[in-house]
Order: C-alpha cells, then structure tokens, then sequence
C-alpha cells in the first residue's frame, strides 16, 4: 500500500473521529448542574429569581453580624436601629419556572442568634448534598449603626458601607468596604480590594486581585500577591507585596516594604521609608524622614528626603535629588547622578560614572570601572575623596574654596591649574602625575586619584542645591461620620441615633423565614 | 502491472469533498442535519474507495492482459 493510500486512510479516520466526538458532546457541552453551564465559578442559562425576607429584633447596641454565604453576594449597609433586616434573593438556574420554584421553596433563610449575635446563612450545604442545582443566593441586608460584621463568603461579591468593623473572608469575587468606623481585617483571594475611608487599623492578605485603599486612619498591614496596590492617606504602613505594582502616596507614619518583582513609588511619607525589592524601580518623593533602598535589578530614584539615604542596588543605577542627611550609596553594575546632598555622601559604586552635583559634608566616592565627575555647586568646606579605577576624576572647584589636596593620576594626568593653588607636582614618576599642594588657606583635605586624568577646574560659587527640600504633603484620612462603638465586643454604649433611612414600622416579631414569592 | 488508468483515492477524496460541499450548504439552508447524516453515512466513503480501487485494478489487469 502507498504511503499516499495510508495518508488518505489516515484522513478518513480522523475525520470519522471527529464526527463522532462531535456527535458525543452535542447533548453535553453544559457543564455543571442539570440544565445550566458553569465557567469561572458563575452559573449561567435559563434562570428564576425568588426572594425572602426576614428581620430580627436586637437590642444591644454594639451587635455583631455573621454572614455565611457562597454563590451570591453580600451587601450589608447601615439601617434603622433595634432591627436586622435581611432580604435573600435566590437564582435558580433550572429549564422550568415551576421547577425554579420548587427548589427555591426548599433555599431557607436562616436567621438566628441572640441578644447580641445575629448570624445570617442558607441551608445551601444541606440543598448541595442532595440536588445536582445550581443556584445563587445574594443577601442585602440592613443593620443598625454600631454593628460589628463577618463575612465569610465564596463566589461573591461583598459590600459592606458604614460598619462599626469589617472581617471579611472572601474568594473569586470582589470586597467593598465604604466607612468602616474602626477596624478591618480581610482575606481575599482570586478578587479585587478597594477600601474606603477605614477609622481603625487595616488588615489585609490578598492574593491574585488588584487593590486600592484609600483613607484609613489608624496603622495598616497589607500582604499581596499578583495584583497592583494602590494606597493613599494612611497611617504607617507596612506591605509585603510580590508581583504587582505598589503606589503609596500620603503616609502619615512610616512605610516599609518588603517586595518582590514589584516596582515601588512612594510620594508624601512623614516618618520614615523602608524599601526592598526586586526586579523593579523605586522612585520615591517627599520622605520626611530617613529613607532605606535596597533594589535589586531596578532603578532607584528619590528626591526630597529630609532625612538621610541609604542605598543597595544592581543591575541599574540611582538619582537622587535634594537629600537632607547623610547619603550612602552601594551600586554594583550601575551610576550614581546626585544632586543637591547637604549632609555629605559616601558611595561605592561599579560599572557606571558617578556624578554628584551640588553638596556639602564629607564626600568619600569610589568607582570601579567608571569615572568621577564631582561638582559641589558651594565653596569645599568637608574632606572630599574620589577615586576611580578604569576611569577619570573631576572635581569643580567652586570660587572660596580653601583645602589641602592631593591628586594622583596612575597612568593619565593631573590638571590642576588653579588661582590660589600652590601645588609641587612629583616629576620622578615613569608612570602618571602626582600633584600635591594647597588652594588658599587650607583646611580640609581633597583627595583625587585615578588611573586616568584627574583635573581641577575653577568654577562660580552658587547653592548646593537648585531649591529647598520640599515636605510631605499629607491630608489627614477623615474618620467615618458614625458614632459606633469603640469594640464591637464591648458592653453597653451609647445608643446611636435613629436612623431615618426607613420609614417607621411596629415593632417587628420573631418569625420563621416565609416562602418565598416567584418574581422574575 | 501497468500503471492505475486512474486514481482511486484522488476521485473517492474529490466526490467527498463535493458531497460535504453540498450537505454543508443544504444544512445552512436549514434542509437538513449535517451531523447525524455526516455520522451515519460517513462510512460510504470507504465503500466508495474501496468499489474504485477494484475497478482500478480490473482495468489494470485488463489492459496488461491485452498489452
């Protein structure tokens, strides 16, 4: 047989395969529970809403609120007091209304606890065992000012605004939090974050989901993975974050952040800066206090600091720009360009030139494999030492300068020619220039050296930097506007308001939850 | 042997794609099926070959018994 008659044979088969792979799979390309179709944990396909409501007198005044949900939202605003008001929404996702409803007829609300305790669940896990459905259930529920609230929830979105305290644990869907008045602790995974206006502390551990905060007025500690973080007008922060980008404008407190593959921008932090990652840059912007680099693989960048600086990085290079303190610089593989150091600097740096433009204070740089090129913009008044293997040395001399100097070139030359400095030159080298003398009056020592030229020039005497250090600009997070209890476990306070966000009913009773009403 | 008068699989492989041709577009017209027919049938298309390459080989052997 030929191999062509194999080939033709061969395509025939595959075809006949197809055909009836296809013919397999017509009657059950829906994935899931009877009748409806799944992707990304959601349900889709002909569905029936039905709903059910349910309320619970409470008198204590700082009541707790636990929420079990998977398959539906959860919304939890506040409400009139002495009264939880919970509305269930139920999808079901069958052909037939009327086989919809039987189901639904079977989805309880479960509305129970105490004095002090309300918890709000379905019969989801008993329905689940059992059917082969798929449905939603989504609360909205109202709860007097000063409630407490924990949410555990799958599959859902959670919406919490004006809460007295926020635990939320949710997965594959997103978190609203508006006003909590005091703290908020939430662990989210596969959804997006975003916090608004929290009066307490903040705890949150995110995994594979975006999130922004904004307003929180007590300390927050954020922990992410695979996803951006956007924080703005907090306390001090602390933040562990790998892969994603981290923007944190308007800190008031400290900021240390521990990084990985996450580039970093922090603008407007009061206290102090504490940065390491990797595999991404830092710019960091108005730092009231010290600030503390260590990059690896990314670029760094700070400007303003009314501290000092302290710097680690590879594989790229650092800018700086008006730095109050002392500066300390460590570059593998990458330059320095500084301008504006008031409290003197100390850099090694390897791979790349270091330019320093305008400082004060001691200066002590070394550079393997690249030059030096120092220009202090004011008159010397610190020891200045540069040295630069694999490169040259220049340093501008600026009008009322007065040192002791000595300048050695190893295989190049030394230009020295100023006004005012009396300099003997060491003729009896085979190799390079040594020059060694005094510019005015002397005083502190400049040392240059070089394996290649090393030269002087004299220059006008202007600042050290091109302007003042600017400080940070933080706007106070403003504290939720309710009048919540200090601890959602605390005993008696004051009783809150009543809210006229609900027309005046009477005093509801206890009951069982009620059927449900079809509705589309 | 004397060489083939034709080409089995060439012909079986074009009455094929003229068959498929023809039920794809009566099916978009809404006159048919196409998969139930495509699966019930599909197997003729070995009959098909399979009546061609003994008519190939008769002719074949008919025209080296004459030469």
């Amino acid at each position: 047989m030929s191999a062509r008659k194999i080939g033709f044979l061969i395509l025939i088969v595959l075809f006949a395969a197809s055909v009836e792979t296809a013919w397999n799979v017509r009657d059950h390309f829906d994935i899931g529970p009877q009748g409806c179709r799944v992707m990304g944990g959601r349900f889709y396909g002909p569905s029936w809403s039905f709903e059910a409501t349910g309320e619970r007198p409470v008198t204590a005044s700082a009541l707790r609120l636990e929420v079990d949900n998977a398959f539906g939202g959860v919304s939890v605003a506040k409400g009139a007091p002495g009264v939880v008001k919970v509305r269930l929404r139920k999808v079901v996702f069958l052909p037939t209304e009327e086989k919809a409803k039987a189901l639904a007829d079977r989805i309880e609300l479960r509305l129970t606890g105490d004095a002090d305790l309300v918890k709000v669940a379905t019969n989801r896990d008993e329905l689940g065992r059992h059917d082969d459905v798929g449905f939603e259930t989504h609360f909205e529920i109202e709860a007097p000012e000063g409630t407490a609230v924990q949410v555990r929830s799958e599959h859902g979105k959670v919406e919490l605004s004006e809460v007295a305290s926020a635990d939320v644990t949710a997965s594959f869907d997103g978190v609203t939090l508006e006003r909590v008045a005091h703290d908020a602790t939430l662990e989210v995974r596969h959804g997006s974050v975003s916090i608004e206006r929290v009066g307490g502390r903040l705890q949150l551990s995110s995994r594979h989901g975006d999130v922004k905060v904004a307003g929180v007025s007590g300390p927050a500690k954020l922990e992410l993975q695979h996803g951006n973080l956007g924080v703005r007008e907090t306390g001090a922060l602390e933040i562990e974050h790998a892969y994603g980008e981290l923007t944190a404008e308007s800190v008031a407190g400290d900021l240390v952040v521990r990084g990985q593959h996450a580039p970093v921008t922090a603008t407007d932090v009061t206290g102090r800066a504490e940065v390491e990652t990797t595999f991404g840059g830092v710019r960091l912007e108005r730092i009231g206090g010290d600030a503390r680099v260590k990059a690896e693989h990314g670029h760094v960048a700070a400007s303003d600091v009314s501290g000092g600086f302290s710097g680690q990085t590879s594989f790229d290079g650092v800018e700086l720009q008006r730095v109050k303190g002392a500066v300390e610089l460590e570059v593998k593989h990458g330059g320095v360009e500084a301008k504006g150091l008031e409290g003197g600097a100390r850099v090694r740096a390897s791979g790349s030139d270091v330019t320093l433009e305008g400082f004060a204070g001691v200066i002590d740089v070394e550079v393997e494999r690249g030059s030096a090129r120092l220009a202090p913009g004011a008159p010397i008044k610190a020891d200045v030492a540069a040295s630069a293997t694999h490169g040259n040395v220049s340093l501008e001399v600026p009008d009322g300068s007065a040192f002791e100097l000595e300048a050695e070139s190893r295989r190049g030359q030394v230009d020295a020619e100023l006004s005012g400095l009396r300099a003997q030159r060491d003729e009896g080298r085979r190799h390079g220039q040594h020059v060694q003398g005094r510019s005015g009056a002397g005083g502190p020592q400049v040392r240059l050296t070089a394996d290649g030229d090393v030269s002087l020039d004299a220059r006008p005497a202007r600042a050290v930097s091109d302007g003042a250090i600017e400080k940070p600009r933080v706007s106070a997070a403003e504290a939720p506007s309710t009048s919540a209890a200090p601890s959602p476990k605390a005993s008696a306070a004051p009783a809150a308001k009543p809210s006229p966000t609900l027309p005046a009913e009477r005093a509801p009773t206890p009951k069982a939850p009620e059927n449900p009403d079809a509705t589309r | 042997m004397t060489r083939s008068a034709f080409s089995p699989e060439g012909v079986t492989f074009g009455v094929c794609l003229v068959a498929l041709g023809v039920l794809g577009t009566l099916a978009n017209l809404g006159k048919l099926e196409l998969l139930p027919l495509l699966r019930t049938y599909w197997p003729l298309s070995l009959v098909l070959w399979g009546v061609l390459e003994l008519a190939d080989l008769t002719i074949r052997r008919s025209s080296s018994g004459r030469s």
